[in-house]
């Protein structure tokens, strides 16, 4: 543990840094290759007083404050490390040492569970390069652009929303049958007013709670298993970027409020495919929030800037699921559009000639 | 036995395959044929001249050939008329024959076209043509086959009829109606097939979507459905005419073959 407001991993054996290892899901020491487990790492933490850190409710005083930025002592090589308001652990540009910015996890800002890294480096450079295949509108500077390597391994801070939902709707519906009647098509419209109530619950809608995620991109990625989530342990920050949340609970819900909200109404509707229109006329449903947790979940990031825009690619740490949009290429998509556009007309053409047409 | 059984079985196919000439062998250059004796002779004289001009003036050929209470069908004596005689201008044999008949029911006639005459008189013309020699039938026969001919020259005056200008006649004489080139159709479907290509394309290259339901996250075991309630209001009802599908012919030549398998154009039936 550092006095400077940061800490790290050491390894039992040789006091190198310890990395996790999402794959094994263990802790591995780069330099004399020693794997721990997780039990053997907070024994041995247990011991170096690191324990403590996360329990402590008062915040240390950081040494340096300046533009918003806070900037913090490597406690491997003793150079400064600068970081903003909500990263929580980062790297020292010098020696590559992680560094946990134990201030920012304490109190009101120290997760209650988190989802460990999964997916290794390696399996994300390979998911971006399986997303890029195949994209013939993708601009071919693009991929050669992407600075692949660049791909970094974040845990997002996440607000994860138990919702309970109950009440009624009401909807007007039509049932519409049409039928022949001589020289009549004769419809007829029945007009029904239906009402659905009822209760259910939605359990850990995620929110991510970071301003500097884009919100899409992290609703893209879903879903998480949740079943992976761990009580929160800093180890698991070991060889990743951390950030906290900047968005409060309360602020965070409103998007998994409207979630809840529309599946609500799509669970008291599933009995009226019967009918030919329905239309909400009074929604008389009231949503509240049982429970919500502050979790931090693994993300694989990369930004591409093309043509002076940023494109982030995205891909959950635990799944693998990877999302991104990949620019077009506005010459490909005209050749795109004219190329299906003469053979569809040159395959028209043939089938007319060869059953009869002539230009003759 | 055997011998005979071939023989006797190769006269039969020969019979079968053979075309039954049921018409009279005539001189092709006299063009009227007046077996139901309804000319004089002077009317024949007349019409023959206005005849041999139609021929000359519209490069089709014109026959007439009248029968007396003949029983049989008029039609296909018309058509075997004119492909088993030397009718005909022409690669194509283009002509326009009237068969005429008169028996106790009254007048009948059939007019039979072939290669470009079908081309010259659409059945619009042939109605139109069958209708004016019933309106002079009163004047007796000969006036009824002078109408034919000037009725015909009149039309062949005005050309091919708009209704034939996508047609041709082939080199054996059939009818074909030109297919036009249905561009704007064509157009529009391989828009269609270019613009789902396209969109397909684009979607591929856009994978981030706004979450809009947490359908994923309920929990199915919560779910109780308390109230279900189904008002029926009032009920509306329309009604739309649909015009009776149009039965009329889209125009051009209706086609038929004679025993000789050639095609004809024509029409008619009792003035």
């Amino acid at each position: 543990m550092s006095k400077s407001g940061t800490m790290d991993h050491k390894c039992p054996n040789c006091s190198a840094v310890l990395k996790f290892n999402p794959h094994g899901q263990n802790w591995v020491c780069e330099y004399c290759k020693s794997s721990f487990t997780k039990k053997e790492v907070e024994a041995y933490e247990k011991e170096r007083g690191v324990e403590e850190l996360t329990k402590d409710t008062k915040e240390d005083k950081l040494e340096t404050n300046w533009e918003g930025a806070n900037v913090y002592t490597c406690p491997n090589c003793g150079a400064e490390i600068v970081a903003d308001e909500n990263t929580t652990a980062t790297f020292c540009v010098y020696c590559k040492n992680t560094a946990i910015l134990k201030n920012k996890l304490i109190g009101a800002f120290n997760p209650t569970k988190i989802i460990p890294f999964y997916k290794t480096k390696d399996d994300a450079i390979m998911a971006l390069k399986e997303l890029m295949k195949g994209k013939i509108l993708m601009p071919r500077l693009f991929s050669s652009q992407s600075s692949i390597e660049q791909i970094r391994g974040i845990y997002i801070p996440f607000w994860l929303y138990d919702y309970e939902a109950s009440g009624n709707i009401t909807l007007d519906a039509t049932r519409v049958t049409s039928w022949r009647s001589g020289n009549y098509q004769i419809t007829k419209t029945d007009f029904y007013l239906l009402t659905r109530g009822g209760s259910m619950t939605f359990k850990r809608i995620p929110v991510d709670g970071s301003t500097h995620f884009d919100n899409d991109i992290m609703n893209s990625i879903e879903p998480f298993d949740y079943d992976k989530l761990e009580p929160f342990n800093h180890s698991y920050l070991s060889g990743f970027l951390a950030e906290k949340y900047d968005v409060n609970a309360e602020g965070a819900s409103a998007d998994a409020l409207a979630r809840a909200h529309n599946s609500a109404i799509d669970v008291l509707e599933d009995n009226v495919a019967i009918y030919t229109t329905t239309s909400i006329r009074k929604d008389e449903l009231n949503l509240a929030i049982k429970k919500s947790e502050y979790v931090l979940l693994p993300v694989w990031l990369l930004n591409v800037k093309y043509k002076n825009k940023i494109y982030t690619f995205a891909m959950n740490g635990e799944t693998g699921k990877m999302v991104g949009n990949i620019p077009i290429d506005k010459k490909r998509a005209v050749l795109a559009f004219v190329i299906p556009f003469v053979i569809t007309m040159l395959i028209c053409t043939i089938i007319w000639l060869l059953s009869g047409g002539s230009f003759a | 036995m055997k011998i005979r059984y071939f023989l006797t079985t190769l006269i039969l196919m020969m019979l079968l395959i053979t075309p039954i000439r049921a018409v009279e062998s005539v001189d092709e250059t006299l063009k009227i044929y007046d077996y139901g004796e309804f000319l004089t002779p002077d009317e024949e004289m007349e019409i023959k001249a206005s005849i041999d001009d139609f021929i000359t003036t519209y490069d089709l050929d014109m026959v007439i050939v009248t029968k007396k209470d003949y029983t049989g069908d008029l039609k296909a004596y018309g058509q075997d008329f004119y492909d088993y005689n030397a009718f005909g201008v022409n690669k194509t044999n283009d002509g326009i024959l009237l068969a005429f008949n008169e028996d106790e029911l009254g007048m009948e006639a059939y007019i039979v076209t072939t290669g470009e005459g079908i081309r010259m008189y659409d059945d619009a013309r042939i109605d139109n043509i069958i209708s004016s020699m019933s309106y002079v039938k009163g004047n007796g026969e000969a006036a009824v086959i002078k109408e034919f001919v000037s009725e015909a020259s009149r039309y062949a005056s005005y050309g091919i009829p708009a209704s034939n200008i996508d047609t041709y006649i082939d080199e054996n004489g059939d009818y074909h109606v030109r297919k036009k080139y249905p561009l704007v159709a064509f157009i529009t479907v391989s828009a269609f097939v270019a613009i789902i290509t396209l969109l397909i394309l684009l979607n591929k290259n856009k994978m981030v979507y706004k979450a809009v339901d947490a359908g994923g996250y309920l929990d199915h075991s919560s779910v109780k459905k308390t109230v279900k309630n189904d008002q029926f209001i009032t009920s509306s009802i329309s009604r739309v005419y649909i015009p009776p599908a149009n039965s009329g012919s889209s125009g051009g030549s209706s086609i038929s073959h004679g025993s000789s398998g050639i095609s004809h154009g024509g029409g008619g039936g009792r003035l």
